[in-house]
């Protein structure tokens, strides 16, 4: 089966089958798909746009050393990106420097950052923030404030139940449809 | 002009299109240039003290230890000085030939080629090394075999005893030869959540099928009661892996 000549209708798996082929629209599409997404993840856990930005940077040329080992499990390569990232900020904070070996592996050079880009990465964090916001307050009422309760103010189980008057067993499975619920909305967009 | 995030897309776009170098395996790299540089001259002096314990004894450097390994036999002079020493002490046949054994698999870990040197399955368990004036005492012969039952691949573990420090012997055959994706390792086990990874085995098992690896036993090695060589696939790993061969521990 052929496949589409617009990469922007292919699949995750499908572009990073095609990375390792050499092709450079595959990747293009591939990296703008989850930039906002890996930039968004590295201003949260770090709140330094520089940083997010060099991180992002050793992000994708691991991604791009890693293509021919991923395994479509999700429609999505969302997760295993963001997988990737989580190992790259977890190294560099365990060696306390930016992790760049998958860069110098690659022969990258390196690139300047002006104030405009600090912005860039700011916005870019942002969008994927207010995409986040606006699948939050698409939920139901109750499936909302459970998950609000749970990730956004991290109350327990037994704090969530006392406030919206229902069972620890009830206020789990709210969040746990409310997630659900979210996810799938994530993937339909992408 | 471009932004910071156009030009990396440029950057790993030219990657791309050029073709990614490969990867190599997970969790290994390259040795350091430093480590090779050890590793020759770690080479180079086992060759050196090698070739002056034979000019020493006027025998061959690939000749075997003279030892005598017939009933209540003696070490000739000159010979192996842990086989001297525990046949000297009347240990018995078994023993004497332990000894040998334990000696020889010493000389072939410290003496593997620079590639085994530099395999990312490091911590070996550590070699067994004389203890002059003290004799080896064989305490223990274990037969290891396959976890389906089948005759091949078997494996004999002497566990041996010298000065107080107890330590393995282990020679299997039949084994799967190595490939550049795995090695084998010797755990100590009582169950699933309980075990404790003696090292790997070095050098690697060939296309003969044989292993021979000899080390020391850790103090608190006998609350363990089963033996476990498996095949694994990662070098820092945290439970057994495959197992090949499996067998009682005790002393």
């Amino acid at each position: 089966m052929s496949l589409p000549a617009d990469r922007g209708r292919w699949s995750d798996a499908q572009l990073l089958a095609a990375i390792p082929e050499k092709d450079r629209e595959a990747f293009g599409v591939f990296y703008r798909r989850h930039l906002p997404v890996v930039v968004g993840y590295l201003m949260r856990e770090t709140g330094d746009p520089e940083l997010s930005a060099d991180l992002a940077a050793e992000v994708f040329a691991s991604v791009l050393l890693a293509a021919r080992r991923y395994r479509p499990e999700h429609v999505s390569a969302a997760p295993w990106v963001v997988g990737v990232a989580r190992n790259v900020l977890g190294a560099s904070r365990r060696r306390n420097r930016v992790e760049d070996r998958a860069r110098r592996r690659l022969g990258l050079l390196p690139i300047e950052l002006d104030d405009a880009d600090l912005e860039r990465v700011r916005a870019l964090a942002d969008s994927e923030h207010s995409r986040v916001i606006e699948l939050l307050e698409q939920l139901p009422e109750d499936e909302r404030s459970a998950v609000r309760a749970r990730i956004v103010q991290e109350c327990s189980y037994s704090e969530i139940a006392s406030t919206l008057r229902c069972s620890e067993m009830v206020a789990r499975k709210r969040v746990s449809r409310g997630l659900a619920r979210m996810r799938s909305r994530l993937q339909e967009r992408q | 002009m471009t932004d910071y995030f156009s030009e990396l897309e440029n950057q790993l776009g030219r990657v791309t299109e050029n073709g990614i170098p490969n990867r190599r395996r997970f969790g290994v790299r390259a040795p350091h240039p430093s480590v090779r540089l050890l590793a020759a001259l770690a080479s180079i002096l086992v060759v050196a003290a090698a070739v002056a314990v034979a000019l020493g004894t006027g025998r061959s450097v690939h000749s075997p230890p003279p030892v005598s390994r017939g009933s209540g036999g003696h070490a000739r002079r000159g010979g192996n000085p842990v086989a001297a020493q525990s046949a000297g002490a009347g240990t018995g046949a078994s023993a004497g030939g332990t000894a040998y054994c334990v000696n020889s698999i010493t000389h072939a870990r410290v003496a593997c080629s620079p590639r085994e040197a530099s395999s990312p399955y490091t911590g070996g368990f550590p070699a067994i090394r004389p203890h002059p004036g003290s004799p080896i005492r064989l305490v223990a012969q274990l037969p290891l075999h396959a976890p389906s039952g089948g005759k091949r691949p078997a494996a004999v573990c002497r566990v041996v005893e010298q000065g107080g420090t107890f330590g393995i012997t282990i020679l299997a055959t039949g084994l799967a030869a190595n490939t550049k994706r795995n090695a084998y390792a010797v755990w100590l086990t009582n169950g699933p959540r309980e075990d404790k990874l003696l090292g790997f085995v070095n050098p690697a098992v060939k296309t003969n099928g044989r292993l021979k690896t000899a080390g020391i036993l850790p103090k608190n090695a006998f609350r363990y009661h089963k033996l476990l060589i498996t095949q694994e696939t990662q070098a820092n790993p945290t439970a057994p892996g495959t197992v090949a061969l499996e067998g009682p521990f005790h002393r």
